[in-house]
């Protein structure tokens, strides 16, 4: 176990022990004690994180290589399903390490602010302290949001994925005396329950695919499937349901979409968004953390984490899922006025943003998205819980106003919540906020498939472009994997990109190519369904044995703003050499079919246009909600009176400005766009390759593509300098001209107002429905299957009817009461003769005795009574 | 008059059956009826041990039935008078018509 | 010795509870108990390092039967034609469901413990006679390999149940005394068919002498009951496959299958079989619910996976697809039907339903996972479902009445036991980390597996997927009704659980969490052998039994 390993697998723990520690000894400690060995507790995961980071951070790419194989051997045997072994470990990859210390470390300082705000915050339910539970399932949320985040294994993951689940059901539920708060807590734990029914789905179709729930198993088999002549996407692989055709490409789509649900339950995407809103019910700090900055991340998390898994039909779905939520919250936060509720939207709305990168193919720019939001939304949840919290309880934003000078702290780091989460960022200089870099990726990536998507080419650098040597270890295949920089001309690459090629074909597997090989030491691990894999080597552009160019890594250089990528585009090419030499080698199977493995479809162009207007939209409605809190007039005496801050809650928002500012853009992007590498390299083959080749950039390459497309860079850079004037002249003297402009707008306001109705309808639809069929079912179950066993009864009553006692009462009064009645009534036919007298029975025995050696002798038996008294006397 | 064989031992159990049939049916005296069990017990047994004499069974089963149903009517004796003793310390006779306490 | 001590020991105890004073009574049984369940661990011990490859041979044996542990057998009634033997032993199936009963027999007999404080002030020698003799007649099936036997031990659990339901229950108590009675007897009347039909068509099958399936060197001329030697045995096994083979008019496999598959489902209880037990456990009392739900219910399962499929694989195949739906429905219409009670028990009873229909799913899909899966939610359920009867009993002991709508706010009243109710109610919803959700998680997947074989599998798969969503919808919005929102005035007064419900309710969610973190090595490993064992034994018999299903 490496270092880095035990670190993250102490600092999954840790919180652990704090949870224990709470739940058996939370009331002894008292009111902040306990607080503070949860604070504690997540300070010291954080520490380790940390380490974590600052050492991974100077490893070089080779060593992170090695150092994620080693992981995965390093696995804890904990259960079969069948004959494939579920085997858990830390997944060590730059993703988990910057995953883990965002998540520690905000996780901290909401921790450290929890104790702020309970401080001044009632603890009660009901008159009773329930501080030590507030910290208690923090702290196990800690330990499951950690616990998600280092999971190798899908199966683990999900269990860690309910347990947050849970997490957010108490915590929302803290103050469970109201009825709104249990209402809310349940509404996100059912929907989320609807997504996971879709994640089980996958979970099954990947057990079904894939024979093993392990994530980088199940990558390395999707991608042997891919190439297999034999594989599930061959044409020949058909799943006959019932009279459906379904073929292994549409099943694998169902697969991704399927988990692709979980996340949609997490993450709060259109359809399953109405829970997100509710769940402000809880206390802001949870808010912070779970709601905003951490928990339902894990969707997009999720996403990225199987993107290796997704078909580019799947990436659609999720592309199209993604722009609608983005599109339609981001208008419903517009005309919010509870200021919670409008961070809520904002929410909802950035991670759409996150999910449609996802979707386009932006993955670096998506979970840099994540990133930086996590920050800036976590510092901007916490300055409403520092407004809410000065203000007395008001949440509403009609009633504040001039907050400023009674909060400057809270105010200025709000603004530069605001300005990140606006794109703030000046095009042309390489200078912004962290929100300014990914949301431009995104877009441009969007950009890109919309409208650069004529012909795919397919380029080839020369063997000197060799920059890295790239091992992706899993559970039973060792591919290696070689990245041909190309394109490198920064200033042409649409260009190069458009430059016809006649040779070219869309298919992935040209351009994508592996020799799985069994790994020695992984010959016998438990993974079924690796068939000695076809050696394939048909476009082998080296030569070179494995690990002669190891020493050559730049895969994290040239990581600097202007080098910004639209994709983890970088080429995959096979090496002969990396096969272990013993592995017997079918060289017939060189020149496998590429059959149906078709390139990814451009995208649609509505999907680019609604990022792109929502991009817009988003910088007006955080600046409405900035400057109706904390600009212009106080509009309620009472509120504007009590505010206040205090500097145990103000500090925390420091620190997660200066985050930022700082630590954004410089430490998380190289770190992500290096996950990139591993994480996304199998999915290259189905999925990215088209946007490999469109960008045609190398990884270790990373391309500026607002040069490319210079008009992109203007209208989006500046997006929220226009918003900022729009919002200002709008809002500037009070709430009248938006009054108005809502008038005018009429029933469209009112739709946003009441979030499409979508509480209505499925309250309607799916709350009522549900309860109406349970009581069907009730209804069936008690009478009419009961009443066969009525009927059954019944006939026999009928019959008791003859002995005597005629059809009265009885037959009405139904079911086994007359079956008793009827038992009763058999009982007193026999009984008749059943007099009590010994001697009558003895009569009746003797008698019966005679009758039946009478017959025996005489009917029955085919002995003679002379041969049976024979037989007596020998 | 030839020798005693397998008939007469028959014959003679059957009567005695016959006998203890009778008393038990006449009988409404517990002790009587008692009497009348055992009579029947003893019948079987006398057919047990000709049947084993004459070897229409198999080794000693004959024999060793005779013995369990001579220990079952020791055991079924005490019982019975046990129920006996009951019966008059409640009823105050032991007339069994008279026990119809159970009769439905 | 060890295994008839086991299954015994309670016999002992209840004759002791007689000679007893009254005072003693509780003391005795809960001694008894006691001692029964520290008997029964020592079972666990052959069974240690069988998930170790090596050792998995050693422990369970390479093929079904080959392995059993702590066997005792001896002749028993014998005849010219019969033999009935004596025959005890446990392997990889019985070991944990007999230490599952006389754990929660344990615990059961301490919820037991305030009997003076029920209003129905019974017999308590009476009361813990027929415990003593239920928990006898439990341990005894389980650990039979004979099928006289077996159906002997079957029927005397019956018996005393019907007299704790119908003499120390609630109002309706003799109506639902009578409904479980009929229905379990009305099962039991087809298994006896099962059983004579399968003896002599055994005798048929080795009527010029065959060699033992598993007792090597034995030759067997004769019909015989051994349940073991029914599955294993080549003759037999071949006479009971072939489509030639007639009852009735019917092939012989299938209609035999049928009819122990409705004498288990019963019990199980299966859609639509299962109307008795709603009616039985809001009548029976709390401790005798808590071995309903956990024990007994628990006998169908064990009886498919020791008697249908290995006895009789092909009748598996024939009927898998109709099980199957029982299953699919069992589980949607049983949560459904939980969604809609009022009654806090009658709630918790539906939900058993809901989770036995993965017993079944699993079991009828015959896959390794699936088997694993049935097993599992056997004994999740077993621990999670009286925990959750024992904390209605809690609640019942204190307010009375069991309507859902009457309580809220108990988390607040008794902040310790509503911790224990959450855990207890999100074990039984499938909460991840919890005991329920491996069960689930495998029935589902198992299922997925089957899908080479069985068109529907996969359809199945998700609609029984589905009811995750239900699970969650029933248990939360029970979770809300009773132990969220604002105090209630007239629960204030209760008081908080005491030690004795504690020391109750702490290993039940102990296990609940245990099985749900580590389940390989709390579990599978000492059953996971058996299991590959009967669905190998069961996967060699599909070929056979594929041509034989479109025959019947």
């Amino acid at each position: 176990m490496s270092n880095y390993e035990t670190y993250l697998a102490i600092g999954v723990v840790i919180p652990l022990i704090s949870f224990v520690i709470l739940l058996f000894f939370g009331p002894r400690l008292g009111k902040p004690t306990a607080g503070w060995v949860a604070v504690s507790a997540m300070g010291a995961s954080c520490v380790l994180a940390t380490m974590t980071l600052v050492g991974w951070h100077g490893e070089d790419s080779i060593a992170r290589m090695s150092l994620t194989a080693a992981a995965s051997h390093n696995q804890f045997h904990w259960a079969d399903l069948g004959a494939v072994a579920v085997r858990i470990g830390v997944k060590l990859d730059s993703l988990t390490v910057i995953m883990f210390f965002m998540v520690t470390f905000i996780s901290f300082w909401i921790f450290v602010f929890s104790i702020g705000y309970m401080a001044g915050h009632s603890d009660e339910v009901a008159g009773k302290s329930k501080y030590h539970r507030f910290f208690c399932y923090l702290s196990l949320f800690g330990f499951s949001m950690l616990g998600l985040v280092v999971s190798s294994n899908l199966l683990f993951l999900f269990i860690f994925w309910e347990l947050v689940g849970l997490c957010s059901y108490l915590l929302i539920g803290f103050y469970f005396d109201k009825k709104f708060a249990s209402d809310a807590a349940m509404k996100a734990f059912i929907t989320n329950r609807v997504g996971d029914f879709g994640f089980i789905f996958g979970l099954m179709m990947v057990f079904f695919f894939l024979h093993t729930l392990d994530l980088d198993g199940a990558a390395a088999e999707f991608a042997h499937q891919y190439r297999s002549e034999s594989g599930i996407f061959e044409q020949g692989f058909v799943i006959n349901l019932f009279g459906w055709q379904l073929s292994g490409m549409t099943l694998a789509t169902a697969m991704g979409i399927g988990l692709f649900c979980g996340a949609m339950g997490k993450s709060a995407q259109f359809p399953l968004q109405v829970w997100l809103p509710d769940a402000m019910a809880g206390p802001t700090p949870v808010s912070a953390l779970i709601h905003a900055a951490t928990m339902v991340a894990a969707g997009v998390y999720l996403v990225a984490r199987v993107f290796r898994l997704l078909t580019p039909d799947a990436q659609m779905f999720i592309a199209v899922i993604g722009c609608i939520t983005l599109t339609l919250m981001a208008l419903v936060a517009v005309v919010q006025t509870d200021i919670k509720k409008c961070l809520a939207y904002s929410t909802l709305s950035q991670l759409g943003y996150m999910i449609f990168g996802l979707g386009v193919g932006a993955w670096i720019a998506a979970l840099f998205h994540l990133m930086t939001h996590a920050f800036f939304k976590a510092m901007l949840f916490l300055g409403s819980g520092q407004v809410i919290e000065g203000c007395h309880h008001e949440q509403d934003m009609r009633k504040m106003g001039g907050l400023m000078k009674k909060m400057p702290m809270t105010g200025l780091t709000f603004l530069i919540g605001v300005l990140a989460i606006s794109g703030f960022g000046i095009p042309g200089m390489g200078v912004g906020l962290g929100g300014y870099f990914s949301k431009d990726e995104i877009l441009a990536v969007a950009w890109d498939r919309s409208y650069m998507w004529n012909e795919p080419i397919e380029h080839h650098g020369d063997a000197g472009h060799a920059e890295g040597d790239l091992q992706s270890t899993s559970a039973g295949t060792s591919v290696a994997v070689r990245i041909v920089p190309e394109g490198r001309s920064d200033n042409s690459p649409a260009i190069h990109r458009r430059d016809p090629m006649p040779t070219v074909t869309r298919s992935p597997v040209g351009t994508v190519e592996s020799t799985p090989g069994l790994h020695p030491s992984l010959r016998d691990s438990n993974v079924s369904g690796i068939r000695n894999p076809p050696a394939i080597n048909r476009r082998a552009t080296f030569d070179r044995p494995y690990g002669a160019d190891r020493d050559v890594a730049a895969l994290t250089a040239a990581d600097t703003p202007d080098h910004r990528n639209a994709e983890s585009s970088f080429r995959l090419v096979s090496d002969p050499h990396a096969a272990i030499p013993s592995e017997p080698r079918d060289s017939s199977r060189a020149d496998a079919p590429t059959s149906i493995k078709a390139g990814i479809p451009a995208l649609p162009k509505w999907l680019f246009w609604c990022a792109l207007i929502t991009a817009y939209v988003t910088p007006f409605y955080m600046m409405r909600c900035w400057w109706m809190t904390f600009m212009g007039k106080p509009r309620d005496q009472h509120v504007h009176d009590h505010a206040h801050e205090s500097p145990m809650m103000w500090f925390p928002l420091v620190v997660l400005a200066v985050f930022t500012f700082v630590a954004s853009y410089w430490v998380f992007r190289p770190m992500i766009a290096d996950a990139a590498a591993v994480a996304t390299n199998a999915v290259a083959v189905v999925g990215l390759d088209g946007v490999a080749d469109t960008a045609g950039q190398a990884h270790g390459e990373l391309i500026h593509v607002h040069d490319a497309h210079h008009w992109l860079a203007t209208g989006v850079g500046w997006s929220w300098l226009i918003a900022f004037v729009v919002a200002f002249l709008i809002y500037r003297n009070g709430l009248a001209l938006g009054s108005k402009l809502k008038a005018l707008f009429g029933p469209l306001a009112t739709l946003l107002e009441k979030k499409y109705y979508f509480d209505e309808l499925y309250g309607f639809l799916f709350v009522m429905g549900c309860r109406a069929v349970a009581q069907v079912c009730r209804f069936f179950d008690t009478y009419i299957i009961d009443m066969f066993a009525n009927l059954a009864a019944k006939i026999t009553e009928r019959f008791a009817a003859f002995s005597g006692r005629g059809v009265d009462a009885n037959v009405v009064d139904g079911v086994f009461n007359g079956l008793a009645a009827t038992s009763m009534d058999i009982s007193n036919l026999v009984r008749s003769p059943q007099t009590g007298r010994i001697r009558n029975y003895v009569l009746f025995a003797a008698g019966g005795a005679a009758v039946v050696i009478l017959l025996v002798l005489f009917l029955v038996s085919p002995l003679a009574p002379g041969t049976m008294l024979s037989a007596i006397n020998p | 008059m030839a020798d005693i064989g397998l008939m007469h031992y028959l014959m003679l159990a059957a009567a005695l059956f016959c006998c203890g049939i009778f008393v038990m049916m006449t009988k409404r005296n517990a002790i009587g009826i008692l009497i009348g069990v055992e009579l029947v017990l003893n019948s079987v047994n006398i057919n047990f041990i000709a049947f084993d004499r004459y070897r229409l069974i198999h080794g000693l089963d004959g024999q060793i039935a005779a013995l369990f149903v001579i220990l079952l009517a020791a055991a079924e004796a005490a019982v019975a008078v046990a129920i006996c003793m009951n019966l008059y310390k409640n009823l105050n006779t032991i007339d069994v018509d008279r026990g119809d306490a159970l009769h439905g | 010795m060890l295994l008839t001590s086991v299954v015994f020991a309670p016999l002992i105890g209840a004759i002791v509870c007689l000679i007893m004073p009254k005072e003693l009574t509780r003391v005795v049984a809960v001694l008894t108990s006691a001692i029964t369940f520290a008997l029964s661990l020592f079972l666990i011990l052959p069974f240690l390092g069988g998930g170790d490859a090596s050792r998995a041979i050693e422990v369970f044996g390479g093929a079904y039967g080959e392995k059993l542990h702590f066997v005792h057998r001896l002749p028993w009634i014998t005849g010219e034609t019969f033999s009935i033997e004596y025959f005890l032993g446990v392997d990889g199936l019985s070991m944990p469901l007999i230490v599952l009963t006389t754990f929660v027999a344990l615990l059961a007999c301490l919820a037991s413990w305030n009997f003076n404080e029920w209003k129905i002030n019974k017999s308590i020698k009476g009361y813990f006679f027929l415990f003593l003799l239920l928990e006898m007649g439990m341990i005894g099936t389980f650990a039979a390999l004979n099928f006289f036997l077996f159906y002997i031990f079957w029927e005397i659990m019956l018996l005393p149940m019907y007299f704790l339901i119908g003499v120390w229950g609630g109002p309706r108590k003799e109506y639902a005394a009578i409904k479980f009675f009929l229905f379990t007897l009305a099962g039991s009347v087809l298994m006896l068919v099962a059983l004579v039909a399968m003896f002599f068509y055994s005798g048929e099958a080795v009527a010029g002498g065959a060699p033992s399936g598993y007792l090597s060197g034995v030759e067997i001329t004769q019909g015989t009951f051994d349940l073991i030697e029914l599955a294993t045995n080549d003759a037999i096994q071949q006479h009971f496959g072939a489509s030639s083979t007639l009852f009735l008019g019917r092939a012989f496999a299938p209609l035999m299958f049928m009819f122990l598959f409705v004498g288990f489902a019963v019990k199980l209880p299966a859609v639509p079989l299962h109307t008795w037990l709603p009616d039985a456990h809001v009548e029976a009392p709390t401790p005798i619910s808590m071995i309903l739900a956990g024990v007994l219910l628990k006998m169908g399962g064990y009886g498919f996976l020791r008697l249908c499929y290995p006895i009789f694989p092909t009748g598996g195949v024939a009927w898998a697809g109709v099980l199957a739906t029982i299953g699919v429905v069992s589980i949607l219409y049983g949560a459904l039907c939980a969604m809609a009670q009022t009654d806090f028990k009658k709630l918790v009873a539906y939900s058993s339903v809901s989770h036995m229909g993965y017993v079944l799913l699993g079991i009828a899909v015959m896959t390794h996972t699936g088997f694993q899966g049935a097993m599992f939610q056997m004994i999740a359920h077993g621990v999670s479902s009286p925990m959750c009867f024992f904390l209605v009993g809690v609640i019942y002991d204190r307010a009375h009445h069991r309507e859902i709508n009457r309580f809220g706010g108990l988390w607040l009243t008794m902040p310790k036991y509503g911790t224990m109710a959450t855990i207890g109610f999100f074990a039984s919803l499938g909460l991840p980390g919890l005991c329920g959700f491996i069960g689930e998680i495998y029935v589902l997947l198992g299922t997925f597996e089957a899908r080479h074989q069985f068109a529907w599998a996969v359809p199945a798969a998700i609609l029984a997927a589905s009811a995750v969503i239900l699970t969650a919808g029933y248990v939360l919005w029970l979770i809300q009704r009773v132990y969220l929102g604002p105090e209630r005035e007239e629960h204030a007064g209760f008081p908080e659980a005491t030690g004795r419900e504690m020391l109750i309710l702490v290993p039940f969610a102990a296990f609940c969490i245990l099985f749900g973190i580590l389940p390989k090595h709390l579990f599978f490993d000492y059953v996971n052998g058996t299991l590959v064992n009967i669905v190998d034994a069961v996967q060699a018999a599909t070929q056979t039994g594929a041509a034989y299903a479109a025959g019947f």
